[in-house]
Parts: C-alpha cells; sequence; structure tokens
C-alpha cells in the first residue's frame, strides 16, 4: 500500500540524490565508517551514528535518495585502511580527551596524508567491485515501491587542475553496469556522455546531474566544450540529453547566482561559496558557474545559432559525506567530520587553524530536491526529473507549483481545477511554452502558487526570474516581485520593503508573526519580445531564520559570527520561451 | 615374470609397442589432468580474515562459528562456478569480458587492433585473474542456471496463505486517511470571523464539494486529498492536525462517510473543516493485496533453489585442495 496514492496531476516527493558514505574515499579518511544500508536508514527517519560519535535522525523522512559514492577509488580506502590518524583513534575520542593542539596536528596529518592516489593499490579492482555491489545490494534492498524509492547510482569526480566538474549518474531501474565510469578514465564530461549513452542502448537508462559548477571555475557551464573546441548542435542535444537537471542548492554553497553576475539581485548574497576546493587559496571565477548565467548562455545560443545547451531544470541535495541528508538549520550535522562534524570544529573552537583554513564556515546545511511525480516510484520519479518537473530547496520544504501559457485566467488558483486548467493550455516547470495561439497575443502568462513549509517559517514572497536576449544578441535578466506577504505593495520607484526579522540571534529562534502561509499570483510578462527567446523561472523566499552557524553559537555560548540570518529559499526549473523559426 | 613380459615386449613390432604402452599413459594423464582441473583452492587463513573483517564491518560484530562456516563456503562456491564458468568458456564472445580485456590490455601496453588485443589478452590468461570478470562469470552463470527453473508453475493459494503469515510483520499498515476540507489561510485578517460564518453555514445547509469549498480559501494541493498514511498528513499539514483527526476519529467524533463538517482544526496553515472520506486504521495489508509481491518472491525462491541443488552437484564435483 503507497503511502500516498498516486495522481495524475502530480505528488509532490522530496529526496536527496547526492548522498556519500564510507566507500568514498575522502569520506573514509576523514573519519566516516557508515555505509549505504545507514544513509538509507537515515532517509526512512531511523536514527544512524555520526561519525564524530552522536545519534542523527531527520524530523521528517524523505521520499527517495540515491546514494552516489565516488567512483574513483570506490571502497579502496575502507579495504586498506591505510595509516591515517582517525584510522587508530575515532574523531569523537579525539575531540573528547585531546588537546586542540593535538586535534589540530591529527587534522594536519589528516589533510597531508590524503591524498586519492592512495587508492592506487593492488587488487582495488576487485575492493570497487565489491563496493559497487554493496552499493547495488543496498538500493535494491531499501527500495519500496510506494512508499521509498532509492536509485542505484555513484559521482563521476572530474576535477581538471582542482576546478569542480563532478556529476552524479543516477539509474532508472536495476539494470546497472559492472563497473561505474569514473574520472580516472577520462575527466572529459563528454566521455562520460559517450559512456551513458553507451549503456542506454543496451537498457540501462540513466541521467548525469552536474553539481557545484560555484566552484568549477567558469568551466561547469563554459561557453566552449572541455577540450576548447566550439559548442555545436550536436553537443547541446547531447548535453541536454545526458544532463537534464542541475544540483543548484547543497552543502558547498549555491549555484543559483553570484552578486557580480547579477548586482541588481537584491537576494544574490546567499549563501556564496566560491573558493576552489583544492589545492592553494583562490576563487571560482563567477562566469559560467552558475545557473542562472547558464540558462542566460544558452538562450543566447539559441539565439545565434539554433542550439541551446542549457535548457536543463534544477534540484537541490546535500552532498553530506556522513550518510545523511542535513537538510535542517538547527540541527546541521556538516558534510565531512573532520572539517565540521561538531559546532566546535565548525565554528573553529576546536581546532587551532588560521580562519582561511575553516572552509566550512561558508558551508550551508543541505538542500533537497522536490519532484512532481504520480507515484513514488522509481520510474515515476526518475521520468519527472528527466522532464525537468523539479524544483530545489535550501532545505526547508515548501510546496511550489509553477505552470506558463497563454492568456490564464487572472483567477486561475482560485478556481476550483487550477492544475487541470493550467496544462490544458500551458506547461509545468521544466517545459517549453507552446506557440501562442494567436498572432497578435500578448505576453505569456504564468501561474505560480507557493505553500510554506508546514514545520518551517512563513513565505515572503514569490519572485519570476526573467532572462532574455536583446536585438545585440546579449541577454538580460530581471526580477519581478509578484507576490508579496503581509499585504506589502512596490512604491513608486518599484521597491519593495522588506518584510522584516523576527530572529532573535541571542537565543537562535524566530517566530511566524510576519510572512504569509500561502503566496500565489498569475503574471503576465509586461515586456515580451515574441522575436527573442527567453527563460522564467519562480523564486520563493522564506523570511529570516537563524543560520546553521547560529543554533552553533547558541550551543557554544560564543557571539554567533555573520550572516546571524538567512532567507531559505525554493527556485523552479524553468519554462522557456523559444520564437518560431 | 617381469623379465618374461620385457622380453615379450622387445619381441612386438615397435608400432603395436607404443599403442599399448602408450594409450594407457596419454588416459592416465588426461584422467590426472582432469582430476586437476576439477579442484579449486581452498581460500587462504588471509584472504578468509580479511572476509570476515569486511563481515563485520558490515554487520557491525565479528562473525561467529556459524557465519563464518557460511563465509567459507560462499567463496568455495564461487571458485567453483568461476572453474566451471570458465570450463563452459562463457567468457567468449561476452561484451563485457571484451571491454574489461581491452582495458586490462591498454594498461600493460599492448598493441594491435581491439580484436587483436583481445586475443592476445586471452592467450594471456588475463580472463582468468580479473576481479571484475570473475564476478561477472558467476553472475553470469547463476543467470542461466536460474532460468532453468522456468516455466514456474504459479503458487497455489496454501503456499501463498502459508508465505504471507509467515512475512505478517512485513505488512503492517499505519492508518490511511482520505478526506476533503474547506480551508481558511492564517493569512486572512478576518480568519476567525470567517471560519465562525462558514461553520454556522456548513452546519445549516450541509455543503457538499465545490460550493462547500468556495466558502474557504484555495489550497495549493486543493481541496480534496487523495488517500494517504497518517504521518503523510502530518508531513502536509502539520503533526498537531494529524493528530487531532486521528484522535477524533478514534473517539467516533469524526465518522468516515459522514455528511457532516467537523471543525475547525488548526493546521500550521490555518484552520479546516473536515469530511473523512475514507479511514482504513492500522492494521495489515491484506494477502489479495500483497499476492504479486509473494507470487514475485515465490518464483525467486523456486529459482534460488534450483541454483542451490545446481551449486551443490558442482561442489561434489570438484574438489577442494590447499591453498
Amino acid at each position: 500500500m503507497p503511502l500516498v496514492s498516486a495522481s495524475p496531476e502530480r505528488n509532490l516527493f522530496w529526496g536527496d540524490l547526492h548522498i556519500h558514505t564510507s566507500l568514498s574515499t575522502d569520506a573514509y579518511v576523514m573519519g566516516v565508517r557508515a555505509l549505504p544500508d545507514d544513509a538509507y536508514t537515515f532517509a526512512k527517519g531511523g536514527e544512524i551514528e555520526h561519525a564524530a560519535g552522536y545519534g542523527i535522525r531527520i524530523r521528517r523522512p524523505l521520499d527517495f535518495a540515491a546514494v552516489t559514492d565516488h567512483s574513483e577509488y570506490l571502497g579502496v580506502m575502507r579495504e586498506t585502511d591505510p595509516e591515517l590518524p582517525f584510522s587508530s583513534r575515532p574523531l569523537r575520542q579525539r575531540l573528547t580527551e585531546d588537546s586542540r593542539l593535538r586535534t589540530t596536528i591529527a587534522w594536519i596529518r589528516t589533510m597531508v596524508g590524503f591524498n586519492p592516489r592512495l587508492g592506487e593499490v593492488e587488487g582495488s579492482d576487485g575492493m570497487s567491485a565489491a563496493a559497487w555491489q554493496m552499493t547495488i545490494d543496498s538500493a535494491e534492498r531499501h527500495y519500496q515501491p510506494g512508499r521509498f524509492t532509492t536509485f542505484i547510482g555513484f559521482e563521476w569526480s572530474s576535477m581538471p587542475d582542482k576546478n569542480n566538474l563532478h556529476r552524479n549518474v543516477i539509474y532508472r531501474g536495476s539494470r546497472v553496469p559492472e563497473s561505474p565510469f569514473s574520472s580516472l578514465q577520462s575527466q572529459n564530461p563528454e566521455d562520460l556522455w559517450s559512456e551513458l549513452e553507451k549503456q542506454r542502448a543496451s537498457g540501462m537508462d540513466n541521467l548525469a546531474i552536474p553539481h557545484n559548477g560555484n566552484v568549477s571555475n567558469g568551466l561547469m557551464y563554459d561557453s566552449v566544450a572541455f577540450d576548447g573546441t566550439g559548442i555545436d548542435s550536436v553537443y547541446a542535444a547531447r548535453r541536454m540529453s545526458n544532463e537534464p537537471v542541475s544540483e543548484v542548492f547543497q552543502i558547498k554553497g549555491q549555484s543559483e547566482t553570484h552578486p557580480h553576475l547579477s548586482p541588481d539581485d537584491q537576494f544574490a548574497d546567499f549563501e556564496v561559496f566560491d573558493r576552489i576546493l583544492a589545492g592553494r587559496v583562490r576563487y571560482s571565477q563567477p562566469e559560467g558557474s552558475y545557473v542562472r548565467d547558464a540558462l542566460r548562455l544558452g538562450i543566447e545560443m539559441a539565439h545565434a545559432e539554433g542550439f541551446n545547451p542549457y535548457q536543463f531544470g534544477v534540484i537541490g541535495s546535500s552532498d553530506s559525506h556522513n550518510a545523511s541528508t542535513p537538510s535542517e538549520e538547527s540541527t546541521f550535522s556538516g558534510k565531512l567530520p573532520l572539517l565540521d562534524g561538531s559546532a566546535g570544529i565548525r565554528l573553529g573552537k576546536s581546532l587551532l587553524l588560521p580562519e582561511a583554513y575553516q572552509i566550512s564556515r561558508d558551508w550551508s546545511s543541505a538542500g533537497l530536491a522536490a519532484v512532481w511525480a504520480e507515484e513514488n516510484t522509481r520510474e515515476s520519479i526518475f521520468d519527472a526529473v528527466r522532464r525537468k518537473e523539479t524544483y530545489a530547496t535550501s532545505g526547508p520544504r515548501m510546496a511550489v507549483r509553477f505552470f506558463g501559457g497563454w492568456g490564464y485566467p487572472p483567477d486561475l488558483v482560485d478556481r476550483g481545477n487550477p492544475i487541470a486548467l493550467a496544462e490544458r493550455t500551458g506547461v509545468p516547470m521544466g517545459g517549453r511554452l507552446p506557440a501562442p495561439r494567436d498572432e497578435g497575443a500578448s505576453g505569456p502568462t504564468f501561474a505560480v502558487w507557493a505553500l510554506k513549509d508546514p514545520e518551517g517559517a512563513n513565505l515572503d514572497r514569490i519572485q519570476i526570474v526573467k532572462g532574455w536576449v536583446r536585438e545585440d544578441g546579449t541577454s538580460q535578466e530581471r526580477i519581478y516581485d509578484v507576490a508579496l506577504s503581509d499585504g506589502r505593495r512596490p512604491d513608486e520607484t518599484g521597491a519593495v520593503p522588506d518584510v522584516g526579522n523576527t530572529v532573535d540571534v541571542e537565543r537562535a529562534t524566530y517566530t511566524n508573526s510576519i510572512g504569509s502561509v500561502q503566496l500565489s499570483s498569475v503574471w503576465q510578462d509586461p515586456d515580451f519580445d515574441p522575436a527573442t527567446p527567453a527563460f522564467y523561472y519562480a523564486r520563493v523566499i522564506e523570511i529570516p531564520t537563524p543560520r546553521w552557524s547560529t543554533y552553533d553559537a547558541v550551543k557554544l555560548g560564543i557571539p554567533a559570527p555573520a550572516p546571524a540570518a538567512i532567507q531559505e529559499r525554493a527556485v523552479t526549473s524553468a519554462i522557456w520561451f523559444e520564437p518560431s523559426r | 615374470m617381469i623379465r618374461r613380459m620385457i622380453t615379450l615386449g622387445q619381441r612386438m613390432p615397435p608400432l603395436l609397442r607404443f599403442v599399448l604402452l602408450g594409450v594407457p599413459l596419454w588416459l592416465g594423464q588426461s584422467y590426472a589432468e582432469r582430476q586437476e582441473f576439477f579442484v579449486v583452492d581452498s581460500p587462504s587463513e588471509q584472504s578468509l580474515e580479511v572476509a570476515y573483517l569486511d563481515w563485520a564491518r558490515r554487520a557491525g560484530a565479528y562473525p561467529n562459528d556459524q557465519q563464518r562456516r557460511d563465509i567459507l563456503q560462499t567463496e568455495i562456491e564461487d571458485r567453483v562456478l568461476f572453474k566451471e564458468a570458465l570450463r563452459q568458456q562463457l567468457y567468449r564472445e561476452d561484451a563485457v569480458v571484451e571491454q574489461r580485456l581491452l582495458r586490462n590490455a591498454g594498461f600493460i601496453g599492448m598493441e594491435g587492433d581491439d580484436a587483436e588485443k583481445v586475443r592476445m589478452a586471452f592467450d594471456l590468461g588475463l580472463h582468468r585473474n580479473d576481479e571484475i570478470i570473475r564476478r561477472h562469470l558467476i553472475e553470469k552463470l547463476k543467470m542461466q542456471v536460474r532460468a532453468r527453473a522456468h516455466p514456474i508453475q504459479p503458487p497455489g493459494a496454501d503456499i501463498l496463505q502459508a508465505r504471507y503469515v509467515a512475512t505478517r510483520e512485513r505488512w503492517k499498515r499505519a492508518p490511511g486517511i482520505e478526506m476533503e476540507h474547506v480551508f481558511f489561510s492564517a493569512d486572512s485578517t478576518d480568519q476567525g470571523a470567517r471560519v465562525v460564518e462558514a461553520g454556522r453555514q456548513l452546519e445549516a445547509v450541509a455543503s457538499a464539494g465545490a460550493a462547500a469549498y468556495s466558502l474557504g480559501d484555495a489550497f495549493l494541493f486543493g481541496n480534496r486529498m487523495p488517500r494517504m498514511a497518517l504521518p503523510r498528513l502530518a508531513d502536509r499539514f502539520g503533526a498537531s492536525f494529524a493528530e487531532r483527526l486521528e484522535g477524533a476519529i478514534e473517539a467516533g467524533m469524526l465518522r468516515p462517510g459522514a455528511a457532516g463538517w467537523y471543525g475547525p482544526v488548526a493546521s500550521s496553515y490555518g484552520a479546516h473543516f473536515v469530511r473523512v472520506l475514507s479511514y482504513d486504521a492500522a492494521g495489515h495489508t491484506t494477502l489479495a493485496e500483497v499476492e504479486g509481491t509473494l507470487t514475485h518472491e515465490y518464483e525467486r525462491s523456486v529459482e534460488r533453489d534450483v541454483l542451490k541443488t545446481y551449486v551443490a552437484e558442482l561442489c561434489e564435483q570438484y574438489g577442494v585442495g590447499r591453498s
């Protein structure tokens, strides 16, 4: 019996398609001992042990999850257990018994001794084969159609010049390859696609999900291919058939946009993390690293060349290496135990390290993937991801529906059957607007509707982010506030008063005395140009709530670092308009 | 006696002497080789210890005597299956094996086109020492053996009933609820007055469907909720809402299928008047509902039995030598 009956108007399912366990080299070296079974136990609501020795549990179970361990030397570190600080004494013991100096020495020894090539040992293929089989077996064992969906997957961890080009590969069913493709075979995404295409041709349906464009130094959504050659229509078609969605929220920051790229976006400065992950301290260039920038580049190419390599949707996930999904600020338990496994480590109180090396201070709590699918099965959820009927949140579970069409009535959301009506003449998030019914049609209309997380904060506003191409071929972006809480209205300059802030930093609390529980709008684009391509996506902003670092500061009895409060959010997959050519 | 036989042998023509002495020797050698082939090495203490530790890491405890015997038996069976797969030449014209050999050939610097590399890799016996090929061939042989179980006679009602009873714990079901509601948003400034007025109207007219819904506000998930387990209702409306409904149903204040509206009930979003269309108390999924699953599991068990018999016979055929 399913937990929720199947619905042709789709049900909303929550999940995490990016979870690591001790089968990943970096996780094992930094103290994780949990396995795929632990990850699924956690996702289903069970309690597991964090690598730092305390119990962790998610307040509300997830509907679906995928363990995606790094395919490079998968499981090898666990088998070989090289001589590193956490081989002899676990993190908990070090944190509770050792001095800060001694813990710092263990930290330095681990970081200096950590080298992915530790996995280059005799017999590593056999170890990886066993680990891959464990990943498969665990996903199969925990899959309960209608109740909890698991996906078999892995992470392809390409890192040219230490710039992040990682992708998670997700399989639709039980048919998977004998071994996962790894960046040891090739760092070029096109080689990954070739392998995935070969697998699909033999009945192993799959897709790849890029993540952390924010630390790719402009490579993730570049204007040229990996080898520097120009992008053509074949590349565009291959990219979109292999990578229909990108991960936009996760622990290592958001990849929606950057203040440098979107100076007029008052909400762009949110959980920005742009420090390159390895090597000397350097920062990722924003251009080519963020989703909105990619969507803009995509429509520019569509306008100039007739193809669009960046017509993808979005999801959120965790990238936790603790076999968990720490999506709640108040119970955030970090990503890699050695770097952020306790409040003391996260806020620099357990280690003697310069702030430049405390990178986890700038990390976020986990994101979540929201999927509108008929039922909670592998097929239904996978197909919804492929058609991009998905959105991402920075952790909260607000419900968001977003449709685009022509001539939606202004009272659409108040009607008895708004979803059926919206779909009759339009498309849901992730779709392409159909051609207008008549030549002289005015701008497209968008119906957007958001309901707060029932356990979370009220909503501040709904925005529609539009990108379009000007006559000179360059793209522009504009943000429209289409629904505001508390009866607020823009002034004559278009400025909207802030929603306010109820966060008590001393206690790490907030109240829902401001904001709305539900917001909606039917909005027509006032600046529509039928001659150029455009995209539209919705962004739903919560009222300010305490950041994880504020909760940690209260636990430690120290002042909360800035920012003490954040405005969590949801970002939907876009809807595209393409003029008829 | 021996001298007489030697003398007799010396008097034989050379060809006859070759046949009489050579054939038994050849047969003996073939027998010995065959006997040697049908022997697998016993796992070494060292490799077993690795397997035990791996088991311990997964299970959280070092395996006991019985579990260690099981691990040893599984390892021996895998070795037997792999050797049998090699004997049956299951590696021939196998895409996975060839891909793997090509990769290995590239790794050790073999030159030539793909076909040449594969041939050379086979000649060098690389397919015998690759862990992925080993696992693949074991699985391939197992799949072929499982396929011999088909067609499988569908299980009778008695078999299904017995399996249902034996696994009854698995079929526990949380309470399920299907309901409709009239919603009053907490965003509304006059929510209290509207709720009072709507409550009066709903009680007086006993409105249903769209007429009733129109008294309240639109709700993103609609006014009619599909059947969902109670924990999911709590996830959607908040825990207190679900607890209140469950309590009202159990106390008989809210009867499934009744015409009247119950409420207002507070949720994370505001207030709701509720009609429960159907309610399944906590219980067990019926046999009819899980028949498909049980049939599937029965078929897998028949396949497993066929495989088990096959492996047992194979293990009798093969001997276990020292590593």
